[in-house]
């Protein structure tokens, strides 16, 4: 029982050889990408997925799968933006897109758009207390310790529901 | 996250009684260490740092700007009995801070296996030549070793490895994996860890959480030494990027410093340690939940003022003054 399976190399082989008879395939590429990603092959992970989203340029799932490759190297910033944004007009209330642009907005300073990201993201998956601290700490830095405090509140009562009690009470893979 | 979220919203005396309800029962704390993701000698790990350690000082040390003062500083730490720890970039510390006074690093953490890729002939060597010395790393790593098969030293040296649970960014340790910290930064990784490893105290060196002065393109105001080799990111010189890594820092010291005081806690409550004083060793750090130790600590070693440390944020992790 691990984060990596035991034959993780053995499916990424098999992925590989599917992206190679099918390259117009965008679930090939797609499928690649993934079993890349689970064997931290992150270099072939955004190559595979450069491939996906060039078969389909408006597949929202090959936005998805390349954007969070070069976010997570912290290689591709710019590039990853500008995806995001792409991926939110695809697909409005997208949760990815919602979770990373408003983390950018964070970076540039811009608390407000931080907020209405995250109250979106709140709005369409609802309950999550972490999306609730999120917008406590945006309000926290932008000066607001009182709005913060309450919705740090929130973020806390929401710790107490059943998917939350389930998360900490079982062992996770 | 309870407790984490109940004491940012203040109420820091219903986040200590939620620790304590979670992590022990009757006293004693409840780490369970038979977690099937954990090796088989994890108690013995714990006894084994705890023994390199044996209640000295331990300094962690980071590569944030101000880690130039420590390296014109190094002299005064050169007598002292500590144990020592750094994180990813570890060669740059033994270069620049510990071989000139006669010293090797006793702990070096690392969260990304491209980190340790990049640094493995370094890490053979270390290993080689500290024999005492401990790599301490994430499961993930164990698990990659164990399909790619390698690098070697990962496979072969059980007894000098500590390994750690990390999936997610915002569970503190609990009682079914104890062993599990957020993954918000390597820091955070470390000083758990160095809490397990029952310290007297410990002293955070070159921990800035941000970027020095205002000039974002200045050499050295992100990192010691930016564009050192041994650095895993390659050095970026693009505006948007510099720009963006300044708040990514910024945000990055905020989340560290909201979970920290409750991860370090559990840590404690879980495995029964005393809590040691934590001192952040650097003047205007963004890692705010300890004292900051700067001022006086250097001016003590210099014979000039006395000590001057208030905690900057509730809850004070310490309650002890700074030696």
């Amino acid at each position: 029982m691990g984060l990596i399976a035991a034959d993780a190399l053995e499916r990424q082989a098999a992925a590989q050889a599917a992206a190679k008879h099918h390259p117009e395939d965008t679930a090939a590429w797609l499928a690649l990408s993934r079993a890349c990603q689970a064997v931290i092959d992150e270099e072939g992970a955004i190559a595979a997925a450069r491939r996906a989203l060039e078969a389909q340029p408006d597949n929202a799932d090959a936005i998805r799968q390349l954007v969070s490759c070069p976010v997570l190297t912290g290689a591709g910033i710019p590039e990853a933006r500008n995806l995001f944004e792409r991926l939110l007009s695809l697909v409005p209330g997208d949760a990815v897109a919602l979770h990373y642009l408003h983390y950018f907005a964070i970076c540039d300073g811009d608390y407000g758009r931080a907020i209405e990201l995250s109250e979106t993201l709140d709005r369409s998956h609802p309950g999550d207390p972490v999306t609730a601290a999120r917008i406590a700490r945006a309000y926290k830095v932008n000066g607001a310790p009182l709005a913060a405090a309450e919705h740090f509140a929130r973020a806390a009562a929401r710790c107490d529901t059943s998917i939350i009690r389930f998360l900490m009470a079982h062992r996770l893979p | 996250m309870k407790p984490v979220f109940t004491a940012l919203a203040g109420d820091f005396a219903a986040s200590e009684r939620q620790s304590i309800e979670i992590c022990q029962k009757a006293g004693r704390g409840l780490a369970d260490l038979s977690h099937p993701r954990y090796p088989e000698d994890c108690a013995q790990a714990i006894g084994r740092i705890q023994d390199l350690v044996a209640a000295r000082d331990l300094f962690i040390f980071g590569m944030g700007p101000s880690l130039l003062e420590v390296v014109s500083r190094r002299a005064d730490i050169a007598s002292m009995d500590f144990a020592s720890m750094t994180l990813n970039s570890f060669s740059i510390i033994e270069e620049d801070v510990l071989r000139p006074i006669g010293r090797r690093l006793d702990f070096v953490c690392m969260t990304h296996p491209k980190v340790v890729e990049l640094q493995a002939s370094a890490l053979r060597e270390w290993l080689c030549a500290v024999p005492t010395s401990v790599l301490i790393l994430p499961l993930i790593i164990r698990e990659h070793a164990a399909i790619t098969g390698g690098p070697d030293f990962l496979l072969d040296n059980p007894e000098r490895l500590f390994w750690f649970n990390c999936f997610s960014e915002q569970l503190p340790p609990s009682p079914l994996d104890p062993l599990h910290i957020p993954a918000i930064n390597t820091l955070i990784c470390a000083l758990s860890v160095g809490i397990l490893a029952r310290p007297r105290r410990v002293f955070l060196f070159g921990f800035d959480g941000k970027i020095e002065g205002s000039d974002i393109h200045r050499v050295g105001a992100h990192y010691y030494r930016d564009g050192h080799q041994a650095y895993h990111a390659p050095h970026r010189k693009e505006a948007e990027v510099r720009r963006i890594h300044v708040g990514a820092l910024l945000w990055n010291s905020t989340h560290f410093s909201e979970t920290a005081p409750v991860v370090v806690r559990h840590m404690s409550l879980l495995f029964d340690l005393p809590l040691p004083p934590i001192y952040n060793v650097c003047l205007n750090s963004a890692l705010t939940p300890f004292p900051p130790a700067a001022s006086s600590w250097w001016g003590r070693r210099h014979g000039s003022a006395p000590p001057r440390s208030a905690p900057r944020t509730k809850p004070p992790i310490t309650t002890s003054g700074c030696p």
